[in-house]
């Protein structure tokens, strides 16, 4: 048998390496950047001082607690009318009743 | 250049076309595998940014909420606190303006006033069990003190032994103040301080009434 000229298949052996070396970069390039994107993404998670969804959750309970105070303060300006009127229902009582008190009625 | 037989040429391409496709193969296999290996490094970091995000929240509107809460505790102390101190002022007005008219109608009408001083001594004899007791007398109150304590004297026959001195009279609005001779046991009967005493008892018991409007 006579011989073969490997050399062509040596060389297509050689390219063969080269797209795989290649691979192998473009691999390691899509990991690179999979990691960078990865770090981006936990950093940002930290960042939630700045989350505007946030803020305005904080907003909105700071704004329910302040109407609860002023809804506090409206019922005691109720309750104070309602003291007044009681006062006006019970005035005759009252009297009646210290001056039976002083008088040891 | 070596020429070669159709056999050989045949049997290098099949080679040559094996090569290549195991190259493609793997280049193939190694770029599937590193993209799903990015995939899975991305869905990673998402998932912990996720928790990292819920925790770092949960954190933010705790510290928030407490914040807040110790922002808002003297707000609403002040509040109340101002709420109890016009209550009061309201009620002493009241019970002031109710003293006043008792007063005025105590000083006004003499058989009440009788009565009132009547009161005053019996309080005393009943409270102070000495044998001399020393009355004080409200200055405008002299002479009816005077008046009455026959009478009453009288009505307490039974202790025999009680021997009711008058004093120089001392300022005050309605009524006296007793002691016993030996100054051991005292007794304010003026109409100040019973009025300040019922003062105290009525504006608890129309605090209580008002408490089913509750803050």
């Amino acid at each position: 048998m006579e011989k073969v000229d490997i050399s062509v298949i040596l060389e297509e052996e050689r390219r063969a390496e080269e797209k795989v070396s290649e691979a192998k970069r473009k691999a390691e390039e899509i990991l690179r950047r999979a990691r960078e994107e990865a770090k981006r993404i936990v950093e940002e998670a930290s960042k939630v001082e700045e989350d505007k969804e946030l803020l305005k959750i904080m907003e909105l309970e700071r704004a329910k607690v302040e109407a609860e105070l002023k809804k506090l303060e409206e019922k005691h300006k109720e309750m104070l009318k309602n003291l007044r009127k009681v006062l006006e229902d019970e005035k005759e009582r009252i009297l009646r009743m210290i001056m039976s008190r002083l008088l040891g009625e | 250049m070596m020429e070669y037989r159709t056999e050989d040429k045949e049997l290098i391409e099949v080679i040559i076309k094996e090569i290549r496709s195991a190259a493609e193969e793997e280049v193939k296999r190694i770029l599937k595998g590193a993209k799903e290996e990015a995939k899975s490094i991305v869905e990673e970091a998402k998932l912990k940014a996720k928790e990292i995000r819920e925790e770092k929240i949960k954190t933010l509107m705790r510290e928030f909420r407490a914040r807040l809460r110790r922002e808002v505790a003297p707000k609403r102390l002040e509040i109340r606190n101002r709420f109890i101190k016009e209550r009061y002022r309201m009620l002493s007005e009241f019970f002031d303006n109710i003293s006043k008219e008792i007063i005025l109608k105590i000083r006004s009408n003499e058989e009440l006033h009788y009565k009132f001083i009547e009161q005053c001594l019996k309080e005393v004899i009943r409270a102070i069990k000495g044998t001399t007791i020393i009355v004080y007398p409200c200055e405008n109150d002299v002479k009816t003190i005077k008046e009455v304590i026959d009478k009453v004297k009288k009505k307490y026959a039974f202790k025999k032994d009680i021997d009711i001195k008058i004093a120089d009279p001392i300022e005050c609005v309605g009524g006296l103040v007793a002691v016993t001779e030996d100054g051991r046991k005292y007794y304010n009967s003026t109409l100040e301080s019973k009025l300040e005493l019922l003062k105290e008892e009525i504006i608890s018991e129309l605090i209580s009434k008002l408490q089913d409007i509750r803050d």
